[in-house]
């Protein structure tokens, strides 16, 4: 189509192509004259209007005369052909001009101007086929030939085809910078091909240069519209409608950017208003249910949605909106036959397959949901969404495995989806527990850590994973959890009762105690009493401790040994401090149906007692007998005890005369320690012990050979050489007495004194030596005083003086 | 020796009384010999030993016919002639023949059944212990050739031989023959049951370790066992009164060890103790000598996982989660 404007300019060429002429000097020929005459007459045309009066409409009919009259002088007359040509452009008699024109073209086929005008003519005649070569032969020849880029340019872009179209355009306003037109044709051509922000770049500069122009305004609000900025498309719309009323498609575009701008009640009134022209229109009464069900207006959304549907019989989003709207009311039932007919109506839809997919869940039909779900993965391939409902549907349905699969597959997808790391780590949290009660802790760790990595908040996960790491007696991982766990909440009162409990495994109370400060409204107030029991027992307050562990029992934990080990605690407290009284009531009171190793430590804490306050020695071995049945727990001090087992119990029989088994206890102990000095001393006295019990059945032999053994562990003692000098007096008074005189010299057997005394008596005759010897054995503490005291009296009785 | 003589009319009377006892037999022939009892006369000792006869009988309820001897030969010779089947006799009698006879019961009274020996003064004597007595007159029991023997060894407890120690012996047939003789000056002293001498008013010089009294005895070999049984029975239990004589009262169960430690006295020389065994020097009580301080732990084991497993829950799913945005 030829516009104005291209009138205007053939006109612009006519006078500069004419101007020349009018200087010409030569004298004309006939066919020059009659081209002169028609340029007269075109002059006429002008000054008249041209075809904008009867006067000017004939004026140039003269000139078409005239020129005709030029070309039958001479037919190839190009000059004149042009400018009939360019007359019967301005005439609309396009079907007249082309036989010339397109005769002379054969001959003259280089020529810019005819070939141009040619090509125009066949564009007014719509033989576009035959006009486009010759204009891009034009363009491709000259330059500067904006006309022909503008014609071929529009031409194009109606054949759609956009890239050569724009290539043109973009030529075109290079030459004209302000030809609106072709910055619209631009916008447009970016709008077909969805460059919506080149469109809008264009569509904006087509409003710089023509700032009324509301078509282009409808354009760019279009184009905003389908890049998402609602805000400023509804500005244009609001602006068109404005100045433009009446036109109910704006007010369908205003109303559809308020939807988007979840403007209900505007969108609401706009959608009314175009409804009110177009009632049929399925799209609008779409929209406008949405809209009343963004507003909260079941019914009114009901309405418009259902006669959505009912219009569209093919659009599956009304059936899907009124599914999501039932769903939304959780009428499940309408909710699943809505969706089923969006699913008729599109099965390929993946976010009608997802609805279809939650609704059969909500019911309970999980195998169901499964399939629309599944069916939606591979159509939303990009989307996080099928992925994490299917995983979200399997976690529900108990298939935890299947969950984390699709799951992690969704968080591949979307890292900040929270949902899916939300259902994740639960996910995760949930097998762990299922690995712990299958024994399979590395699993269950695995688990663990991933669900605080892809949930970091996860207080379970956490929870279980410090359970976990302390069951595995790794405090100080259970410790790196927490603290990573505090870095993003620090406030956590659960994880301050976690630190508190680890610390308290750790042994470090006082830290424990600190952080028991921040555990106000833990869950776990049992555990927290148990911590405070822990505490007040490191700080020996034992009564505390006692009602705090009580407490943590009636709050449902398991105190497994907390009280009995209180009570040994507090035992071993009072030992150390020397309250033994008090201690062995303790102890004494302490059940003995308490764990193996408690009872060792009992049993160590009770003889110690016994072994303090010299009471029931008696019960020492048996005590030592069970603190040797096994290890012992670090502390309490009784690994001296527990090394020297066989001593005391050795001591302590031998204290009750077992000398038999004291024997063998020392034995043992010696076994151990031969350079014990305690225990070889201990053995040299039992077995001298028993020497003399050999001596006083009169078996010499044995007890020798006993005090000779009992010699072996202290080496040469003079109460030993003094009681095998006893020994052998039997048969060798002479030698034994010999000893006895020479250990008489020293106190230190006083018995040496006393036999040496009865030797001499009994065997020598000297009384009177001997009752010397008496009376100085009398004076030093000897057991046997009673024999010396009856040697003195019976003398004194006997000869009435001392001899 | 020398007033064995004395003694004769006692045994010819004895041995009367013996033979005109008609079914000797069947009835247990009782010898009694215990010379360092104290009987005034004959007649008392022979009353005596009657009387004891009849408690035997009465308490076994066998046949018994007691009858005294003033010596042992005496005593001896009616044993070697089967005619006595039990003796009351001095221990020294019977260690002197200790294959011949088995001892039943112990002679006991309150002052036990070794009652204390003494030597026996005047009661004007002021001398103290045996030292102003060396070489003086002394009249001893002739109970036996063991006699010497015990009373240096079991009474002087081996301190003195007697015989070596005292001037000349008048031997005696008891014991009231002895104090006697010591109240008429006969001689410085005699050895003697402390009680005896003290009724007898004599002076207690020096007290010595005890003698046995007289034991019941049975001849070896002339019993049957069914009697011995009997006669244990007897003397079973709190024993058996006898009539007081001197500080003789009762008979009870023998004690083994009294014949023992006679006869050891009397095996060995006079005046010759047997040597005490040395006294053994006993080991002081050891203390253990080795402290166990105990202390406080300061540490409560927290078991882990105390059960306390948290399993979270999904969260709602469904409307109230929200739609799936188109």
């Amino acid at each position: 189509m030829i516009s104005r404007a291209n009138i205007r300019c053939f006109w612009l060429c006519l006078v500069l192509v004419t101007s020349p002429l009018q200087a010409e000097r030569v004298e004309p020929n006939p066919s020059e004259r009659e081209y002169a005459l028609a340029i007269q007459f075109i002059s006429q045309a002008k000054q008249r209007g041209n075809m904008d009066s009867r006067a000017g409409r004939a004026a140039l009919t003269a000139a078409v005369d005239h020129l005709k009259t030029a070309l039958r002088l001479d037919p190839n007359y190009v000059r004149a052909a042009i400018l009939l040509g360019e007359i019967q452009l301005i005439r609309g008699r396009s079907d007249a001009a082309t036989p010339t024109l397109q005769r002379l073209h054969r001959r003259f086929p280089t020529d810019q101007r005819l070939t141009y005008l040619l090509g125009v003519h066949f564009f007014r005649l719509n033989q576009y086929s035959k006009g486009a070569p010759l204009l891009a032969q034009v363009i491709a020849n000259d330059a500067t030939a904006l006309d022909a880029r503008v014609l071929l340019a529009r031409y194009l872009y109606r054949q759609k085809k956009y890239r050569k179209s724009l290539e043109l355009a973009e030529s075109a306003v290079a030459l004209d910078p302000k030809d609106a037109d072709m910055f619209g044709l631009i916008g447009n051509i970016h709008l077909r091909t969805a460059r919506l922000r080149n469109a809008a770049k264009a569509f904006r500069r087509v409003l710089q240069l023509r700032p009324t122009s509301i078509p282009v305004r409808v354009n760019l609000g279009t184009v905003l519209f389908r890049l998402g900025e609602y805000r400023r498309a509804s500005e244009l719309y609001e602006d068109v409608l404005a100045k433009s009323k009446g036109n109910p498609a704006l007010h369908y575009n205003l109303g559809s950017c308020y939807y988007q701008l979840k403007k209900w009640s505007q969108a609401i009134t706009q959608l009314s208003v175009y409804l009110r022209s177009y009632d049929e229109d399925s799209k609008a009464h779409y929209f406008i249910g949405r809209a009343y069900a963004g507003k909260g207006l079941v019914r009114e959304a009901t309405n418009h949605l259902a006669r959505a549907t009912v219009l569209d019989e093919k659009n599956p989003w009304a059936p899907f909106a009124l599914a999501e709207l039932a769903y939304g009311n959780n009428d499940l039932d309408t909710a699943d036959t809505f969706a089923e007919t969006a699913l008729q109506r599109a099965s390929n839809e993946p976010d009608i397959l997802i609805l279809a997919g939650m609704v059969a869940r909500e019911r309970g039909d999980f195998p169901r949901a499964v399939s629309r779900l599944e069916a939606a993965i591979p159509l939303a391939a990009t989307s996080e969404i099928p992925r994490r409902e299917l995983g979200m549907t399997f976690a529900i349905s108990g298939r935890t495995n299947d969950a984390i699969d699709n799951l992690e597959a969704a968080r591949t997808l979307a890292t900040s989806d929270m949902l899916v790391s939300v259902w994740l780590s639960i996910s995760r949290t949930h097998r762990a527990l299922d690995h712990i009660d299958a024994g399979r802790h590395q699993a269950a760790q695995v688990d663990l850590e991933r669900a605080i990595e892809v949930n970091p908040g996860a207080l379970e996960a956490i929870w279980n994973l410090v359970l976990l790491h302390n069951l595995h007696e790794e405090p100080a991982s259970a410790l790196r959890v927490i603290q990573q766990a505090l870095g993003h909440q620090a406030q956590n009162p659960d994880l301050h009762l976690l630190a508190a409990w680890t610390l308290a495994r750790m042994g470090r109370m006082l830290r424990a105690q600190e952080r028991l400060k921040f555990t106000q409204g833990a869950g776990d107030s049992g555990l927290r009493w148990m911590i405070q029991g822990a505490v007040h027992t490191y700080l020996g307050e034992f009564t505390a401790a006692r009602i705090a562990f009580i407490e943590a029992k009636e709050n449902g934990v398991d105190l497994g040994s907390a009280l009995t080990v209180l009570e040994l605690e507090q035992a071993a407290d009072w030992l150390g401090k020397g309250k033994l009284d008090r201690a062995l009531d303790l102890v004494v009171r302490i059940p003995q149906n308490i764990a193996p190793e408690l009872q060792r430590v009992r049993a160590g804490l009770f003889a110690c007692a016994l072994l303090q306050t010299g009471k029931s020695l008696k019960r020492v071995p048996s005590l030592l007998q069970t603190m040797r049945t096994g290890p012992l727990p670090d502390g309490f001090g009784l690994a001296r005890l527990a090394r020297d087992t066989h001593l005391v119990t050795g001591w302590a029989l031998y204290r009750y005369g077992r000398d038999e088994e004291a024997e063998k206890h020392l034995r043992l102990h010696l076994e151990g320690k031969p350079k014990d000095p305690v225990a070889r001393r201990l053995m040299a006295t039992v077995l001298s012990d028993r020497a003399e019990r050999l001596y006083a059945r009169r078996k010499y032999v044995r007890a020798e050979r006993a005090l000779d053994e009992a010699q072996g562990y202290v080496g040469e003692n003079p109460r030993l050489t003094h009681n095998m000098a006893v020994i052998r007096h039997h048969n060798n008074m002479k030698s034994s007495s010999s000893v006895f005189q020479t250990l008489s010299r020293s106190d230190v057997v006083p018995e040496a004194t006393l036999n040496w005394g009865l030797y001499l008596e009994d065997v020598s005759k000297r009384l009177n030596t001997a009752a010397s010897l008496y009376r100085r054995y009398l004076k030093t503490p000897g057991i046997a005083a009673e024999i010396a005291r009856n040697r003195l009296s019976r003398r004194q009785r006997v000869f009435g003086y001392e001899q | 020796m020398s007033n064995k003589n004395t003694l004769w009319p006692l045994a010819v009377f004895a041995a009367l009384c013996f033979f005109s006892r008609p079914g000797a037999a069947d009835t247990l022939q009782l010898g009694i010999y215990a010379p360092r009892l104290p009987f005034p006369d004959n007649e008392r000792r022979v009353a005596w030993a009657q009387r004891v006869g009849q408690l035997l009988e009465a308490q076994s309820g066998l046949s018994i016919q007691a009858r005294a001897f003033t010596k042992s030969s005496d005593l001896l010779a009616f044993v070697d002639a089967g005619r006595i089947q039990l003796v009351l006799a001095d221990p020294v009698f019977l260690v002197e023949f200790p294959h011949r006879f088995s001892a039943l019961a112990s002679g006991t009274g309150p002052e036990g059944p070794s009652p204390p020996y003494a030597v026996l003064v005047p009661s004007g004597y002021m001398g103290e212990g045996i030292n102003p007595l060396k070489k003086e007159r002394l009249a001893l029991v002739d109970v036996g050739r063991l006699e010497v023997a015990l009373l240096s060894n079991l009474s002087f407890e081996g301190l003195i031989n007697v015989v070596d120690w005292f001037g000349d012996i008048d031997w005696v047939t008891d014991l009231s023959e002895a104090t006697n003789r010591v109240t008429t000056k006969k001689v410085r002293a005699t050895l003697g049951y402390a009680s005896v001498g003290r009724k007898s008013g004599l002076r207690i010089s020096v007290r010595l370790r005890g003698i046995p009294l007289p034991m019941l005895a049975i001849v070896r070999n002339h019993i049957d066992d069914d009697v011995v049984t009997v006669m244990n029975s007897a003397v079973d239990g709190t024993g058996l009164s006898l009539p007081p004589a001197g500080p003789l009262s009762r008979l009870i169960p023998a004690d083994p060890a009294l014949l023992p430690r006679v006869q050891a006295a009397t095996a060995r020389p006079p005046g010759k103790p047997q040597p005490r065994r040395p006294v053994w020097s006993p080991s002081a009580l050891q203390s253990l000598d080795r402290n166990y301080p105990v202390t406080r732990r300061r540490k409560v084991p927290l078991e882990p996982p105390l059960r306390r497993w948290r399993r979270p829950k999904f969260p709602k799913t469904g409307p109230g989660r929200g739609l799936v945005s188109k």
